[in-house]
Parts: structure tokens; sequence; C-alpha cells
């Protein structure tokens, strides 16, 4: 966040200098108490489920977030609000993410923290300026506070979502060389004619890029067989033989080849094995016996 | 020959076989030349292997692929053994989507993986 939509964030939580100043100026009364409010939000926290779950096994963890919080506190009500201000509460975002802290009992936190530190200031009296408008203000930032944080745990769970929606369209044609001129391909789920345009491309490309002379194509994973999908088979054969890369079947299950055969379909001069062990062994025939296993990287 | 039409196909002989080198365009005259190269190679150059190189071929067409067929199939006729090499990857997920035919067509990734495969016969090695 840049220091002019710092700004701009400031005053759309009608965040003014009058509302820091007045924090400011309770912070020096407010500080010495924080231990105390610290105590007063865990003994709130321990009658919830979330406390038997993040510390009830590991009262050193609980010791530390304590620490933590102390001076998550400090610098609140120093309420200098720059980048480090609002790097120190992504950073707040950032760990509650992490151990995916739920945005129930975060919020709830951070309303019972609010009215404990609006106790404090009405306890305070008349030592505080104007504790009432303290208050309004204090409210201001804690919103603040919570949005950033939120703000940073919504940005990690969007972060984690696509990384993970990308890995999983990787791993639907994972192409790899298993061997010196040998590529593997199994095949999972559902062949349809835009898949086979997918494993197609993958496969010619891999194939360029490896110099492969075999590829074992691993179907034991396709959930059903008809003529289709035969036919996309056959298509992936010839394509990668246009490219002098011979492609070896292997995992065709008693049921499959039964279908085949009972369908009619002609899958021509494919080689095809009913295990990987059998493949592996054709491929290295076919690209000469050559035992050198694939190099790293 | 003339030069117009020789910089559409180049025909080279590396030991038993001969190596005809396909320009960017396929079209009737580079057809043409392809066929009499091939030929003429194959029948007095005494050329026992014929690879075309289609490498330098960025697009390709089904009718033209069935028309680089039927040269190797002549040649073929002639006695002679023949190769496909260097399609590009495009170019066979077009003739896949277009259902070409490929029985029987001996294809190899590129030239060094052709040439390797028949300096490997009996009859290149002298054994």
């Amino acid at each position: 966040m840049a220091s002019s939509s710092i700004k701009e964030t400031l005053e759309k939580f009608d965040l003014r200098d009058a509302d820091l100043r007045r924090i400011r100026a309770a912070a020096p009364m407010l500080v010495p108490q924080l231990d105390d409010f610290i105590a007063d939000f865990y003994d709130w926290m321990s009658k919830h489920r979330e406390y038997q779950v993040f510390f009830a096994s590991n009262p050193t963890r609980l010791e530390r977030v304590k620490k933590l919080q102390h001076a998550n506190w400090v610098t609140f009500l120093q309420a200098e609000i720059d980048e480090s201000w609002i790097d120190a509460r992504r950073h707040v975002g950032a760990v509650h993410a992490h151990i995916d802290l739920p945005n129930e009992i975060y919020f709830a936190g951070m309303s019972v923290s609010n009215n404990l530190m609006a106790d404090r200031i009405r306890g305070l009296g008349s030592k505080v300026g104007e504790p009432e408008e303290t208050i309004k203000s204090i409210s201001k930032l804690m919103f603040l506070d919570s949005y950033i944080v939120i703000e940073e745990i919504a940005r990690i769970n969007r972060e984690k979502i696509s990384a993970s929606s990308k890995a999983l369209l990787e791993m639907s044609t994972p192409v790899t060389p298993i061997w010196e001129g040998i590529l593997l391909l199994p095949l999972l789920g559902i062949l349809d004619s835009h898949r086979t345009q997918d494993v197609m491309s993958k496969t010619l490309g891999k194939i360029a890029e490896t110099r492969a002379k075999a590829l074992v194509l691993d179907i034991s994973g396709v959930s059903a067989m008809d003529t289709a999908v035969a036919n996309q088979l056959l298509k992936i054969t010839k394509a990668t033989q246009l490219m002098g890369c011979e492609t070896i079947l292997s995992g065709l299950s008693p049921a499959i080849a039964r279908t085949l055969v009972e369908l009619g379909v002609n899958i021509g001069e494919v080689r095809t094995t009913a295990t990987l062990r059998d493949s592996f062994e054709l491929a290295l025939k076919t690209i000469g016996g050559d035992r050198r296993p694939a190099p790293h990287g | 020959m003339s030069d117009a039409a020789a910089s559409l196909v180049t025909g080279t002989r590396v030991g038993p076989a001969l190596v005809v080198t396909l320009g960017r365009d396929l079209g009737g005259a580079a057809m043409e030349q392809l066929t009499k190269v091939a030929l003429d190679g194959v029948q007095h150059g005494g050329a026992t292997t014929l690879i075309v190189d289609a490498s330098g071929v960025p697009f390709m067409d089904a009718t033209e692929f069935r028309g680089l067929r039927q040269v190797l199939r002549m040649a073929g006729l002639l006695g002679a053994r023949t190769m496909l090499v260097g399609l590009q990857p495009g170019i066979i997920m077009h003739l896949m989507d277009c259902d070409a035919d490929t029985s029987g067509l001996q294809a190899m990734l590129g030239l060094e993986e052709a040439l390797q495969s028949i300096d490997s016969t009996p009859e290149a090695t002298g054994a």
C-alpha cells in the first residue's frame, strides 16, 4: 500500500488526525494495562472451542502468542499508520491464514477486544481527555486493523486456490520422462475429444523436447472404454508415430480387452500389454535396450 | 532444373540415402519437383533410402500430406525404404483432426534419428 493509498484508506475509515492523536494520548495510560487486558481476553477465549484447538495442548504457544499480542497492541496504540504498521497487520493475517483460524472467532475476538478496551478507557475516567471520543477513535482503528488482517487472509486463500487448480490441470496430463528415450503418461478419468487434444499437444511437445522414441500410455485409470475412447487412443498413437515415437498401451484390463473385442474395435498395429512392467520392457526394446535412466531435472 | 523450382525442394545424398528437404511452400510446383528429385535419386542415383525432411514446412493440409505420401509410395515401389522426418506437432494435430491416413508410414522426429536408423541396419554397416 503506497502512502497515498494509506491516506485514502484512512479517509474511507473516517480516521482523522484527531482520532489518531486521541489514541496516541491515551496510549501511555493503556499500555501498562495491556497485560490485564490480554489476560481478560484469554479468559473469554478459554470458554470457546477454538481455545482447546489452538492452545490446550501447547501452553508455550499460548505464552508466545500473548507476547506477540502485547507487542501488536503496543504498536496499535502508537497509531503511527505507515507501511510498517500495515505490514505488521498483514503478518497477523498471514499467521491466521496459516493456522486456518475461523473468521467467526477472529471477528468475535476483535469485538471483545474493542469492548475490553472501551471498559478500560471508561475506567480511566477524566485522566483521558475525552473518553467517549477516544473509544470511538479506537473502534475505527480496530475496524481498519481487522480489515487489513482479513484482506490478507482472503488474498492467501485465493493464492492457495489458484495454485491448487493449476496443479490439478498439470496433473491431468503428466507426461514424464522415465528413461532416456521413454515417456510415461498415465491417463486418468474420462478421455473425450477435448482431453485428447490436450494430451496430444502436451505429448507431441514433450516428444520434440526429449526426443523420446517410446511412449508408454497407461490406461488402467481410464474410467470407461468404448469405441469413441478407443478412437481417441488410436489418434494419440498415430500422432506420436508421425514423430517417430512408438506408443505402447499398458494397463489393459480383461474387462477392457473384452469390451474392445465385443465392440469390434480394431486397434490396428498398436502394441498393448496388460501391465506397466511389460510395456516398459517393450519400450526398452524399442529404444534399443539402452539402460540409462532419464537424466535428472 | 529452373532456379525457382530448385529453391522449393533440395536433394542431398548422404551415404546410401537421399535426403530431400522441403521448402516452406508445398504447392503443385514443389510437389512435382519433389517427385522428380526423389524418383530420379532412387532410380538413377542408386539411393536405397529416401528421407523426406519436412522440418521447414510450417503448414501442411491433408491434400498436401496425401501428395507427399504418394511420392513416398512411388519411391517404395522402386524398392527404396522411405521415411518422413521433422513434422511439426501442429501439423500432426491438424492431420489427426482430418483423420489423415498414416498407415504404413515410417516417420522419425528428425534427420539425425533417421540417419542413425539407416546406419544401424545390416546393409549400411556392411555386416
